[in-house]
C-alpha cells in the first residue's frame, strides 16, 4: 500500500558518521558525525502518528558498520533514537551485511516507539568509511522504506525517497 | 479420505482426522493449516471457498469481519485433531514458550524477525501475529504480518492497547 508521501520524503536525510581520523572534507580518515532524519510530521494522513520504521540501506564500497568486538554484530548505538520522551518504549532490529569486494553491504533496521516518533525525533544512523573511499549521497540506496502508525497500524510503503548524505 | 462439508467449505480430511463446525454464512474465509494453504475467494454470494487436500493435525478456519454463523466468531477457529472446536484468539502470541495469552517482549521480537524477513513463521504462527489493523478495537487480520502487526504488538505488550 502507498501513502500519498512524494515530495515529503525530502526530510529523510541521511548522513554519515566517517571513520575517525584526521584530514579535512573527503580525506582519508574524515570523521563526521552523522545523522539519519526522519521527519514524522506529514508522512501519514493528519491525525497520525509513526510508530514504526523500517528501511535498508545499501552501503556503497567503503562503508561499513561499526561492530561490537565480542559479538560482531552492529556496535550498541549504530542506530539511534533521539528525542523519543521515554527510551523504554523505542525498541529496534538491526541487521548488517558486510560488503565483499565485488557486493555492497546493507544495513537493514526497523525501529518502534510504541508511543510513536514525535515531530523532531530523528534516527541516527552510524557508518565507517575505510581510507581512501569517498562515498557521496548517490551511492547510498534506499528500499524497503516503510512506516506504520499507532492508530491505524497500516504498514505505508515509501517510494522513491530523497536521500540527502552530508558528509564534513 | 472422508470427506466432510462445512457450511460453505468442503474438506478433504485424512482417516486420523476430523473437523467440523456448525452452519456457515459467511463466504471468504481462509483456511490454513500445515498441508494445506488457500486463499479467500471474493465471491460472497456462493460457496467461496473449496479446500481439497490432506488436513490432517492442526486446521484453522479464519472467517472474515462480520461472520454471522451461531458457531464462530470473527476471530480466527482453530480444529484440533480430535476434532474439538474452539475459538483461538490472535492474540499476537508467537512464542511457543509462551502460554499465558499475552504477547511479551520475546512475541515483538519474534514478528520483528519475520517481517525483517530473519525468520519464517508456521502457519499458526501467523495467525497469531495478524492482529493489525485494530476495527472497533479487535484485531482485523488483513492476510499479512507486516510493520503495522509488528507495531501492534508491541503496543500490547507495553499495554498501550488491549483487547
Amino acid at each position: 500500500m502507498l501513502g500519498k508521501l512524494t515530495g515529503l520524503l525530502a526530510a529523510l536525510l541521511i548522513a554519515l558518521t566517517l571513520g575517525c581520523g584526521s584530514g579535512g572534507p573527503g580525506s582519508p580518515g574524515h570523521s563526521t558525525r552523522a545523522l539519519t532524519k526522519v521527519k514524522t510530521a506529514g508522512l501519514l494522513a493528519d491525525g497520525e502518528t509513526i510508530g514504526a520504521i523500517m528501511l535498508t540501506i545499501s552501503l556503497p564500497p567503503g562503508v561499513t558498520v561499526p561492530l561490537d568486538p565480542v559479538t560482531k554484530e552492529p556496535a550498541s548505538g549504530v542506530v539511534s533514537l533521539v528525542g523519543a520522551s521515554d527510551p523504554a518504549m523505542v525498541f529496534q532490529y538491526v541487521r548488517y551485511t558486510a560488503p565483499t569486494a565485488t557486493l555492497s553491504g546493507s544495513l537493514a533496521f526497523m525501529v518502534l516507539n510504541a508511543q510513536g516518533f514525535g515531530p523532531v525525533d530523528y534516527i541516527g544512523v552510524q557508518l565507517d568509511i575505510t581510507a581512501g573511499y569517498f562515498p557521496v549521497a548517490s551511492d547510498f540506496a534506499i528500499s524497503n522504506f516503510a512506516v506504520a502508525g499507532i492508530t491505524n497500524y497500516t504498514e505505508i510503503s515509501i517510494g522513491n525517497p530523497t536521500v540527502s548524505v552530508d558528509i564534513n | 479420505m472422508a470427506a466432510k462439508t462445512i457450511g460453505f467449505l468442503v474438506l478433504t480430511l485424512t482417516a486420523t482426522s476430523v473437523a467440523y463446525a456448525s452452519a456457515m454464512t459467511s463466504a471468504n474465509y481462509r483456511v490454513s493449516s500445515d498441508s494445506i494453504s488457500a486463499s479467500s475467494a471474493t465471491n460472497s454470494a456462493s460457496p467461496a471457498y473449496l479446500v481439497i487436500g490432506p488436513a490432517s493435525g492442526r486446521v484453522t478456519l479464519t472467517p472474515p469481519e462480520g461472520a454471522t454463523s451461531p458457531g464462530y466468531s470473527t476471530r480466527p477457529l482453530a480444529l484440533s485433531t480430535s476434532g474439538a472446536a474452539y475459538p483461538s484468539p490472535t492474540n499476537g502470541v508467537l512464542d511457543p514458550t509462551n502460554s499465558s495469552g499475552e504477547p511479551s517482549l520475546a512475541d515483538a521480537l519474534i514478528a520483528m524477525r519475520a517481517v525483517m524477513g530473519d525468520l519464517t513463521l508456521s502457519p499458526s504462527q501467523i495467525v497469531h501475529a495478524d492482529v493489525a489493523p485494530l476495527k472497533n478495537g479487535r484485531p482485523a487480520p488483513d492476510g499479512r504480518v507486516d510493520l503495522g502487526d509488528v507495531l501492534l504488538i508491541l503496543r500490547r505488550v507495553v499495554k498501550l492497547v488491549s483487547w
